[in-house]
């Protein structure tokens, strides 16, 4: 017991120092990753893994500097695709929320056919999207916006309808009118719904403008993918997949992090 | 007592008188139908402090909707100053159980909601909320969010923006009723303060006997199954009344008058006294 607390300070030092370095966020995390690569990299080198079946990190990292250019200009438009697609749903779907929740008919009517147009996969229909508009950013960034939007309805309805009696009464008996209830009331208790509502909005978005990319474009890191599949340049495929997982999880966090800055009262 | 500024005590005749003739609440339900409050009828002058006491289920909260214009009646009819019920008056605060305050806003943000909601001018609101504020001594609170305050600070800050445009008609629904018994008390006197202050007519409503009796100036006591008024009491004791009022042989009596209402309805049921009930027993 005693021999743990004795002045043992200079042998304790670097071990807290460690223990805190382990504790820190996103330490864990790191260490699984860096890992996982190792443990990649000295298998295929081991087992001598063709590099069209699966490449090698260093392999990747390789066609990654060798291919900056090219991944860098599809992922533009990925990004660009992904972007329009997100913020078409986010208006689209905060409005459609705010019709639904202010007349409920309306909301009763609308919901089948929301929850409809959700139940079929995109996948299936995104083809029609090339017939009807053709190939192209246009298009994907409408499967984007497809398959955005729905959360964001779902969420921001949930909030909105989030409100109480008793604050309702509340209102009421300030004589405040509809739009005002709406507005000091029912919309800031829906932000932090609408906020998760987007976050989940900005992964489907990217999902979204891949499959459009798969299914009819020229551009992007989804023909990308296509293209380096068909030509088993595997390493490059798996460095644009490495480029938009990183878009993803940049997105994902610069939602989280705008909602942050909205919701400032928790 | 009076703070600068504010009339010295409830004159000018400003405060709402309140009409109540033959109010009748069915809660109808396809299945069965609920009578909340059976044919009330009343008088509140302007200006006085009324409770309405009595256990769960005896309408006091249905009444206090009723004359906020929340609800309306099945039959009869209420008057708030001269006019026909139908609507939450212009010049109505309300004080509910819960403080209701919004998270989102500051502390003196959630009282000039009431301005806000009222489009009146922000700027002469502000002043008008620290005046408030530091007469609850919550001055230094100003811009802190709700969270970070306590609940009985909570439901200050709801009086204050409940009383921010000086209303004419003030009804609180079991505003104490989440706080513990010290702040609890603490309220109640900070309350009677400022109803003296005032010139408004208050409608409590409670389920605590001494509470009412330590506030009002008239009670009345409610009873359920259907809702309806057993006892009306008028609470003749001195104002400004101090916690030690409660100490008093006349504040007793007061409370044992309530009581006995309560114990004849058999909503209170007494234990003989200790020694009467050994005696028998044995």
């Amino acid at each position: 017991m005693s021999h743990s607390t004795a002045p043992t300070g200079r042998a304790t030092a670097p071990r807290t120092g460690l223990r805190r370095l382990a504790g820190a966020p996103g330490f864990a995390p790191l260490v699984m990753l860096v890992g996982l690569v190792a443990v990649w990299q000295v298998c295929v080198r081991v087992l001598d893994v063709p590099f069209y079946l699966l490449p090698a990190p260093s392999d990747i990292w390789t066609a990654g500097v060798d291919n900056w250019g090219l991944l860098w200009s599809n992922a533009l438009v990925t990004l660009a695709e992904t972007l329009v697609g997100f913020a078409l749903s986010a208006v689209v779907g905060v409005l459609l929320a705010v019709v639904m929740v202010a007349w409920p008919l309306a909301g009763r009517a609308l919901y089948p056919v929301l929850v409809a147009s959700q139940v079929i996969p995109k996948v299936a229909i995104a083809p029609l999207f090339v017939v009807w508009i053709g190939t192209g950013v246009t298009t994907s960034s409408l499967i984007a916006f497809v398959m955005a939007f729905f959360p964001v309805v779902v969420n921001a309805t949930q909030g909105l309808n989030s409100v109480s009696e008793g604050s309702l009464h509340l209102m009421r008996s300030m004589g405040a009118s509809q739009w005002q209830v709406f507005r000091y009331l029912r919309l800031p208790s829906a932000l932090p719904f609408i906020i998760t509502g987007l976050q989940l909005a900005i992964a489907f978005a990217i999902v979204g403008a891949i499959v459009g990319e798969f299914v009819g474009s020229d551009s992007g890191l989804g023909y990308l993918l296509i293209v380096t599949q068909g030509n088993l340049m595997t390493d490059t495929l798996f460095a644009a997949l490495v480029v938009l997982t990183a878009m993803g999880l940049l997105l994902y966090y610069g939602v989280e992090l705008l909602g942050r800055l909205v919701i400032r009262w928790k | 007592m009076a703070a600068p500024g504010q009339a010295a005590a409830p004159a000018s005749g400003r405060a709402a008188r309140i009409g109540i003739s033959g109010v009748e609440r069915v809660y109808a339900s396809t299945r069965s139908s609920v009578t909340a409050l059976h044919d009330l009828t009343t008088e509140v002058p302007g200006g006085q402090f009324l409770s309405l006491l009595g256990p769960s289920g005896c309408g006091k909260s249905t009444l206090l909707r009723l004359i906020a214009g929340l609800e309306h009646p099945t039959s009869g009819t209420i008057e708030v100053g001269g006019t026909t019920v139908t609507a939450p008056h212009p010049d109505l605060g309300m004080v509910f159980q819960e403080d209701l305050l919004m998270p989102w806003r500051t502390v003196i943000d959630n009282i000039l909601l009431q301005a806000d909601v009222r489009r009146a001018d922000r700027k002469a609101m502000r002043d008008r909320a620290r005046e408030l504020l530091a007469q609850v001594g919550l001055e230094a609170c100003e811009n802190k969010y709700p969270r970070e305050l306590s609940g009985g600070m909570r439901q200050r800050v709801g009086i204050c923006r409940a009383i921010l445009h000086d209303p004419r008609l003030l009804l609180m629904d079991e505003p104490f009723a989440a706080l513990d018994a010290m702040t609890r008390d603490q309220m109640a006197v900070d309350l009677a303060d400022m109803a003296a202050q005032r010139d408004t007519t208050v409608v409590f409503v409670t389920h605590s006997i001494s509470e009412a009796v330590f506030l009002s100036d008239r009670i009345l006591v409610m009873s359920p199954r259907p809702g309806r008024v057993v006892a009306d009491i008028t609470v003749d004791l001195p104002r400004p009344r101090g916690l030690h009022v409660r100490e008093t042989p006349r504040f007793a009596d007061y409370v044992g008058q309530v009581t006995e209402v309560f114990e004849d309805l058999g909503i209170l049921r007494d234990r003989r006294p200790a020694g009467h009930h050994e005696g028998t027993q044995r």
